[in-house]
């Protein structure tokens, strides 16, 4: 097992080694540069020139992509253009808010869907599983920006309960966190429900039975463990995904995370700052990845045997 | 002679799917002794195993449904008894041995844990005990204690059949109910298997109920035999009757005739041609003569009734009630 894991980890390496190649080459081959984003329109050609040469901007993309991998192996992950400070800074003081929206509304979704999914399975085509389908189909096909926006009408400016903009007290998390939440529950319970569906009908589930076991036993001990596989996936994804994909809330709720720092950076050409960024990001989602396989490894003994065979 | 332990009565079963309702046990009559073993045989369809699983009420919620009948275990009526009852029924003094061992166990627990599951549902004692009883079960069919801390995909087919066999056995049961628990294994490990239950079952004074469509096996192990077709008991009597008697239901003699026969020099087998009838839509008169042979006229119209010849009885035309014997059941 620990070898797997040290393994996965090495395997990191080339992988954001892709991921920085990538996105290098993309954001330097969009038209435009940083000099005329940062002095703006009305700037003089010669302004700019010199700006881009300030920021070393002016040599050829090779240049710069070795400069930058150079910077990377001595641990700098490089300066923004625009605000002149180390990148990673500015992640670091922005990750916080990022990471408590996303960690808050993967628990919720847990909680709202799995125990929903399962009672949808077990209870089949009765009034609550016609009911959570239709609303989970529903919040699953929702554009999250409309959601946030409906909690804001609804919660602060009609019913005043809520603050919306900010990020400075728990109370301006709950509508963001929830609007995150809602739709990944709804794949949550019916990802839940299809998957109980099949191991609710198993021979093993049977044999449960057949031994005398309560069915609170049978589905919660020996149906659902068996259901987990997917779900613990799609958990694990989508972990990676609210991570990545935050800027719609974090626009809509005025939350200053690394979503909208990525954003920011993108429109402004900061290329070290959209590199270092994005590289963040996918570290953490290549690490969510390497824990949802060892979570596989304690939930299925045999996925656990392939390891150790390794 | 002991009074039955088990004696099910009329017992009528069907699954109900969007499409058709499918008649899958039609009456059927059944009762069996402290100690002996039934052997119920019959093609693939034939209502076996919902007859089995009705005595432990454990049909597929969503479409089985017992319908009319009554099943007597002991002093308890089981179509009477509350889930709760049911529940302390099962595993206990009922289990049942299932058909597929490679799917009968549940992958993501260690096999001590599952043996120990019913032990620990169903008796009294200390942790220790129950792990002792654990290893002991384990021994008795043949696997090392040591191995109680495996998974089930650590075991063989024949092991993990030896392993639901233990499950079944874990609590003495009265009943045990054994559905085709040899099917899927190597013919090598069969014989293994059916010896291992038969010296258990003696052990402990179970009674059996050995599904199975291969008539070998039930001349080996059986007291009891009972043939079913289209969800009817169509032939029974004790295994004497049914392998030496000379009258036979049509579609036993069948069977028979599907045997291969080591003495006889002919080169194919002759099996019974045709298919069992759809059990939704099952045809009028005798489910048996679309594919008889011997058909008469009146086959598929009249239901034949039970004749018997002392113990041993069959449903069918060919044969009538004699006077002076014992009446038939109408």
């Amino acid at each position: 097992m620990g070898k797997f894991v040290l393994r996965r980890i090495l395997q990191l390496i080339p992988v954001l080694l892709g991921v920085t190649f990538l996105v290098f080459c993309i954001i330097s081959l969009t038209p435009g540069d940083p000099a005329t984003s940062i002095l703006g329109a009305t700037a003089t050609p010669e302004a700019i020139k010199q700006l881009n040469h300030e920021l070393g901007y002016d040599r050829p993309l090779p240049v710069r992509y070795l400069d930058y991998i150079g910077g990377l192996l001595r641990g700098d992950f490089g300066t923004s253009y625009r605000s002149r400070e180390p990148v990673l800074k500015e992640i670091i003081s922005r990750f916080p808010t990022t990471l408590k929206l996303s960690v808050a509304a993967i628990i919720l979704s847990v909680i709202i869907g799995v125990p929903l999914g399962v009672l949808s399975a077990v209870r089949q085509y009765s009034i609550l599983d016609f009911t959570g389908m239709i609303t989970a189909m529903f919040m699953a096909s929702v554009p999250q920006f409309w959601l946030g926006l409906m909690c804001i009408l609804i919660f602060s400016v009609k019913l005043g309960w809520l603050p919306f903009i900010g990020n400075s007290t728990w109370r301006h998390f709950i509508m963001p966190v929830f609007t995150l939440a809602l739709p990944v529950a709804a794949k949550n319970l019916r990802l839940t429900r299809t998957t109980m569906l099949e191991t609710i009908r198993e021979d093993y589930v049977r044999t449960a039975r057949a031994k005398g076991v309560r069915e609170g036993v049978v589905i919660g001990k020996h149906a659902l463990r068996n259901a987990l596989m997917p779900i613990v996936t799609n958990v694990g994804i989508n972990f990676g995904a609210l991570l990545g994909g935050m800027v719609v809330i974090e626009s809509v709720f005025g939350m200053g995370g690394v979503g909208t720092l990525t954003i920011t950076a993108i429109r402004m050409k900061d290329v070290p700052q959209v590199t270092a960024s994005i590289l963040f990001l996918a570290f953490i989602y290549c690490l969510l990845m390497l824990i949802v396989d060892i979570v596989y490894a304690y939930i299925d003994p045999r996925v656990k045997a392939r390891y150790v065979k390794d | 002679m002991d009074e039955a332990i088990l004696e099910i009565r009329d017992l009528h079963v069907l699954y109900k799917t969007d499409l058709a309702v499918n008649y899958a046990v039609n009456g059927i009559d059944l009762s069996l002794r402290k100690g002996e073993c039934l052997g119920l045989v019959g093609e693939t369809g034939a209502g076996k195993t919902t007859t089995a699983l009705s005595l432990l009420r454990l049909l597929p919620p969503q479409s089985g449904k017992i319908t009319q009948g009554s099943i007597r275990f002991q002093d308890a009526e089981i179509m009477e008894l509350t889930e709760a009852d049911m529940r302390l029924l099962r595993g206990n003094r009922i289990s049942m041995i299932f058909q597929d061992p490679m799917t009968s166990l549940n992958p993501v627990l260690k096999v001590g844990e599952q043996i120990g599951e019913a032990l620990r549902l169903h008796t009294k004692g200390s942790k220790e005990n129950l792990e002792q009883r654990v290893e002991e079960m384990l021994e008795m069919v043949g696997i090392p204690a040591a191995r109680k801390n495996e998974y089930p995909h650590q075991f063989s087919g024949g092991m993990k059949q030896r392993v639901v066999i233990a499950i079944a056995l874990s609590c003495n049961p009265e009943l045990l109910i054994a559905d085709e628990p040899t099917t899927a294994l190597d013919v090598t490990i069969q014989a293994q298997i059916l010896d291992m239950m038969y010296e258990l079952k003696e052990k402990l004074g179970t009674s059996m109920i050995l599904i199975t469509h291969d008539l070998a096996v039930v001349a080996e192990n059986c007291d009891l035999v009972a043939i079913m077709y289209a969800g009817e008991i169509i032939e029974r009597g004790t295994a004497e009757d049914l392998f030496t008697a000379c009258r036979h239901h049509p579609y036993t003699e069948g069977l028979f005739n599907s045997v291969p026969d080591i003495n006889d020099r002919a080169e194919r087998l002759k099996p019974i041609d045709g298919l069992m009838p759809d059990p939704a839509d099952l045809p009028a008169g005798c489910p048996f003569h679309p594919r008889c042979p011997k058909r008469l006229p009146q086959c598929d119209r009249k239901k034949p009734e039970a004749v018997s010849f002392g113990s041993h009885q069959i449903k069918c035309h060919l044969f009538r009630q004699e006077e002076d014997s014992y009446a038939a059941i109408d």
